[in-house]
């Protein structure tokens, strides 16, 4: 087993639209090791949630290669690719994370028992996870019940409860206010640095992005910085410039 | 105003949840259009078998004691609600005679003219007889005396000295059943018979014709009530008494599927209504929000609902038009009769359907519009995925207790006869709508006994679908409502039907056991004053090649109680099985009894009685009385069931009994054509009348086929509804969940496993209405069979049809979880991006 957790090689996304291309990503390598934080930054529609796609195996690169935990996704058929999913990576998006119908404890649960673990297993299993993110009191609550960046908390509790070797977070602190914000960055560094799992993190949030051990900056669909945050402050400050402008 | 574009928009971006609901209109409208269709389908199945079994519409008025009367003791009947016109007629026995041949036979006098317009014949030759002293002959005689038209021939009457010179003008043939039941050998002016009865200037019986909308039995019960003795009200025996149960309970049986039809429609439009605006309802909030008045987005939801009821009505039309016909064109090719079963349109239908589209999707739109135009927005846009497994289960307990509290008082009043018929059908369809208004109470029960069962074995798929199916209590409600309704109609009437129709078929095959007949007069009315059979005659017979046995069988008026009845004595010997048909009372020992002089009665003579097996019964025959032991209650068809049966050796013995006046002749296993041709040579020679009863049961036994398999096209549409319904809500349950199942998808949910967890859904909602639907069907059978006693008095027993009821539930449950498979695989099919894609 090969140490990095993800190996990309000229990834390309293409959406045809009526006739028009739309790239979201050209020529993507990369590599990601185990027990890293990473951040990928860049402006709005330069392709990061399409990445992070492509990297979850929830949608397949329209050229290129993409290796997920050593395993080809283009050798995996659905089922593979699903239990790989169920086992393996776990996703926070940027909105819409929760089975409305479900309660917050049975969204938390439910990777698990897709999984065929028992309730009697799961639910302390789940509860664990939901005290990290600070939500153990609220597990008979719906999603509409609950605040935007309270949904989010309960999501990314519930990418940690499968014990991932992969989470996939898109701008999980978009919708929370700084200290919070910076609790569940911490949490997501935390979870990188502590066991074997990888982070990747799509935000917008300069703060968050200087806590994670590398950055990697999308423009129009192409890397154009990937190493350490925060080495530069100058550039770093310029590239903030070019991203929110 | 909300632009059109706009609610063009909405209807052209969700191409499927716009042409499901659509099809779901398409669906109603169809299923009420095919089921009125099927129905008169069957009407006119029905009046083809009241045709091919002659005359129905009339009645007949005769003296009880069997003598002529003056018909100027009679009011006048014309002017009675129902009565078309009378035609008095004079029978009388006569003797035949031409050259060295000589036939005995009736002689009929009538308005010759008035009396045969009404009749299934031809004139083989000559013409009718016009004027006094011209008869025509019936064709068998008229070979058999080698008689033609223009012909002398002599006839004689009991008690008239001489014979009396007549010339033939023609020959008659009668066709169809009026050959069974019209048996008068020659006919002649109304005057001429009289005479020749001596009886100038009287009738022996008035027929009464009536108009095609009467219902026979209250003119009957009317004219009855105005006559004086001895003269009485007769229904003319028919081989349509045999048939007439059938009738009456399919007529039942099919008002209570056209009304529960429309029910279901209803329940199918409003379902999908009330899932396709649910949908919509986020969206109507923001639209709100940014400025759209409630009446504007109402308007633009009525809007819409209009052009898309529109649409489903005319193709529902068009769907249930060629629907009904291609069913009974499939029902053509399974049985490959001679039958009529092409599919006349009929404009009632069409009519139905036209104003039943629109009305039903206004309703079915009204009220979702008013919920998402009454919530506030913000409310919808947070609560608008929230689940909704809150459901008003007492108030619909109420409801429904109420409901059938209502049904059970238009029985009871029903069978007080305190209310017509009709009320038996509205009561029967309530019984089902109560059924339906209970129906969520126990949907948390059974639903959670079989995710109990099924959840051991797919636990994942178990309980998301169980989940689901309560989150949306409401939509799985309506849901199984259809197919609740669909399946309680249907197991209702047909377990009514095949009850009834096993009946007719049971007494057949029991009392007819006879291939052929040979009598010496028309059944019924002067069946107790025929020629008698002698002996001799018996022994002729019997050494006719084909001929096995003969069963003599006498008919002789009878007094019960007031009631008169007619008393049939037969030879009960034999080594064959007992020509009776048992309800009551055991068949062991019953030989036995019935030589030691007890008796059996029809079901209809007991229930008026209000005797049962092993009572007793005081009857009177030529003014002498004997209290009889009763061994058992028969089912009999023939003189509507007002039958007492006794051996003949020991009715004769207590009562002056007629002789034989019918042989039942049963062929041997070698029998030809030429055993019947040569029995009705000898039936010619001596003034018999001869019927092939061979013919008679195929005739009655194809009709009842046909008949039965109208139901049959019935149940099986329904069932096509009831699986469109079940295909449409899984399909719509697939769309509104996308975003829902993308996620599952995305958290490791596979596509096995969405597949499984929708056909449990499908499974469960299956059995949710089948198994209340099964026993709400079978409740509903017990009622048509107590109303239907109240309609023409024939106890039928009432059974349950366990081998049609495990049938359809097999098929009912099969069917829905094929209905599944399609929105299943779609659901399969949905990528997980989906999830954050959508909206
Ligand atoms: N399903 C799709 N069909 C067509 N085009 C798409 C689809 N998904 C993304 N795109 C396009 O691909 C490009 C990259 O989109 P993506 O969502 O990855 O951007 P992003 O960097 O996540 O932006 P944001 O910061 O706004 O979330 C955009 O131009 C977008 O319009
Ligand atoms: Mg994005």
């Amino acid at each position: 087993m090969s140490n990095d957790v993800i190996q990309a090689c000229n990834l390309s996304k293409v959406f045809q639209l009526e006739g028009t291309d739309v790239n979201a990503f050209t020529d993507i390598s990369l590599s990601i090791a185990r027990s890293q934080m990473v951040a990928i930054m860049g402006p709005s529609g330069s392709g990061k949630s399409t990445l992070l796609h492509v990297m979850g195996g929830i949608e397949p690169p329209t050229s290129g290669e993409i290796r997920i935990d050593g395993a080809n996704v283009a050798d995996l058929d659905d089922q593979a690719l699903t239990l790989l999913r169920r086992r393996k990576i776990g996703f926070v998006f940027q909105s819409f994370n929760l089975v409305p119908t479900l309660s917050v404890i049975e969204n938390v649960t439910l990777p698990l028992i897709l999984d065929g673990v028992s309730a009697r297993e799961s639910e302390p299993r789940a509860i664990l996870q939901l005290d990290r993110v600070g939500l153990s009191h609220r597990l008979r609550h719906l999603p509409s019940q609950l605040s935007g960046g309270e949904q989010q908390r309960v999501a990314i509790a519930r990418a940690l409860v499968i014990n991932p070797s992969l989470i996939l977070a898109d701008e999980p602190t978009g919708n929370l206010d700084s200290v919070r914000g910076r609790e569940i960055t911490r949490l997501l560094c935390d979870v990188a640095h502590s066991g074997l799992q990888t982070v990747v993190v799509v935000t917008h949030d300069i703060r968050v992005a200087s806590q994670a051990d590398r950055l990697i900056v999308l423009l129009d669909g192409r890397i154009r910085y990937d190493g350490r945050p925060g080495t530069d402050a100058e550039w770093m400050a310029a590239l903030k410039l070019e991203i929110d402008g | 105003m909300i632009p059109w574009s706009f609610s063009w928009n909405n209807l052209r971006l969700r191409p499927l949840r716009t042409l499901l609901t659509v099809l779901s209109i398409a669906g109603g409208v169809a299923s009420v259009v095919a089921v009125l269709q099927a129905i008169a389908a069957t009407r006119v199945q029905l009046d083809a078998m009241q045709e091919m079994l002659g005359e129905r519409e009339s009645l007949e008025i005769v003296a009880n004691d069997k003598s002529a009367f003056p018909l100027n003791e009679l009011p006048d009947l014309s002017q009675f609600t129902g009565v078309q016109k009378t035609i008095p007629i004079f029978r009388v026995f006569t003797k035949i005679l031409l050259g060295n041949e000589e036939a005995r036979g009736i002689a009929l006098g009538a308005n010759l003219e008035e009396y045969l317009s009404g009749k299934e014949f031809t004139l083989v030759s000559g013409q009718v007889p016009r004027t006094a002293n011209e008869v025509c002959l019936e064709e068998s005689v008229a070979e058999h005396l080698h008689a033609k038209a223009g012909d002398e021939i002599r006839i004689g009457a009991r008690g008239l000295p001489w014979l009396l010179t007549k010339q033939v003008t023609g020959i008659l043939k009668f066709e169809k059943m009026t050959a069974v039941e019209e048996t008068a050998s020659i006919f002649m002016p109304m005057a001429d018979a009289a005479r020749l009865g001596k009886a100038p200037g009287k009738a022996t019986s008035l027929q009464v014709l009536l108009k095609p909308e009467a219902d026979a039995d209250e003119v009957s019960d009317v004219i009855q009530r105005t006559l004086q003795p001895p003269l009485v009200v007769n229904e003319p025996a028919s081989a349509a008494d045999m048939t007439r149960p059938t009738e009456a309970i399919i007529n039942i049986g099919l008002n209570v599927a056209a009304l529960l039809s429309v029910v279901a429609a209803v329940f199918i439009v409003i379902n999908t209504f009330q899932i396709s605006v649910t949908e919509r309802r986020k969206q109507t909030a923001l639209i709100r929000i940014v400025g759209a008045t409630t009446d504007q987005v109402g308007a633009s939801m009525y809007r819409e609902a209009f052009v898309l009821g529109s649409i489903g009505t005319v193709a529902g039309i068009i769907f249930g038009v060629l629907g009904s016909a291609a069913i009974s064109r499939g029902m053509d090719g399974i049985y490959g009769f001679d039958r009529p079963l092409t599919i006349p349109i009929h404009p009632l239908a069409i009519v139905a359907g036209l104003i039943f589209g629109p009305i039903v999707t206004l309703i079915a739109v009204w009220y979702p519009t008013r919920l998402a135009c009454e919530q506030r927005p913000l409310a919808v846009l947070k609560s608008a995925s929230a689940p909704h497994r809150e459901f008003p289960v007492r108030r619909t307990m109420l409801w429904g207790s109420i409901l059938l509290a209502t049904s059970l008082a238009l029985f009871a009043c029903t069978a007080r006869k305190i209310m017509p018929d009709v009320t038996s059908i509205l009561g029967i369809s309530l019984v089902q709508i109560a059924g339906v208004v209970f129906l969520p109470g126990l949907i948390r029960p059974i639903a959670a006994a079989l995710y109990f069962f099924i959840g051991r074995a797919y636990p994942v798929e178990a309980q998301l679908g169980h989940r689901q199916l309560l989150d949306n209590f409401g939509r799985t409600s309506l849901t199984i409502s259809v197919m609740f309704i669909v399946s309680g109609t249907s197991i209702s009437v047909g377990n009514t039907t095949l009850a009834i129709t096993h009946d007719v078929q049971s007494w057949l095959d029991r009392t007819l056991t006879a291939n052929y007949l040979l009598r010496a007069s028309k059944p019924r009315v002067d069946m107790s004053e025929a020629e008698p059979l002698s002996p001799e005659l018996a022994a002729e017979v019997r050494a006719i090649p084909g001929v096995e046995s003969i069963d003599p069988v006498a008919f002789s008026l009878a007094s019960i109680d007031g009631i008169s009845a007619t008393l049939m004595s037969r030879d009960l010997t034999g080594p064959e099985p007992l020509p009776v048909d048992l309800v009551e009372g055991q068949y062991s020992g019953l030989r036995a009894k019935m030589m030691a002089g007890e008796a059996v009665v029809g079901s209809v003579l007991a229930h008026r009685l209000g005797v049962q097996s092993g009572g007793e019964i005081r009857l009177e025959i030529g003014g002498i009385t004997h209290v009889l032991p009763l061994a058992g209650i028969v089912r009999e068809y023939t003189a509507g069931g007002l039958m007492v049966i006794m051996d003949s050796t020991a009715a004769a013995e207590l009562f002056p009994v007629q002789p034989a006046q019918i042989f039942g002749i049963k062929a041997t296993a070698s029998a030809t054509i030429a055993t019947g041709e040569q029995l009705q040579q000898f039936s010619r020679k001596h003034g018999l009348i001869y019927q092939s009863y061979n013919d008679l049961k195929e005739l009655v036994q194809s009709l009842i086929l046909g008949l039965t398999d109208r139901l049959w096209m019935i149940l099986i549409l329904a069932l096509v509804i009831a699986g469109f319904a079940i295909v449409n809500t899984l399909t719509m349950n697939v769309i509104e969940q996308t975003r829902y199942l993308g996620l599952l998808r995305v958290v490791g949910m596979t596509r096995a496993q969405v597949i499984r967890m929708f056909l449990f859904q499908a499974f469960v909602l299956g059995s949710l209405a089948l198994l209340p639907g099964a026993i709400i069907g079978v409740v509903m059978a017990w009622l048509i069979t107590v109303s239907y006693a109240g309609v023409i008095e024939h106890g039928v027993k009432f059974a349950i049809n366990f081998p049609l009821l495990g049938l359809y539930l097999a098929a009912g449950v099969l069917l829905s979880v094929l209905s599944a498979v399609l929105p299943a695989i779609r659901a399969g099919r949905l990528k997980p991006l989906d999830a954050i894609h959508q909206e």
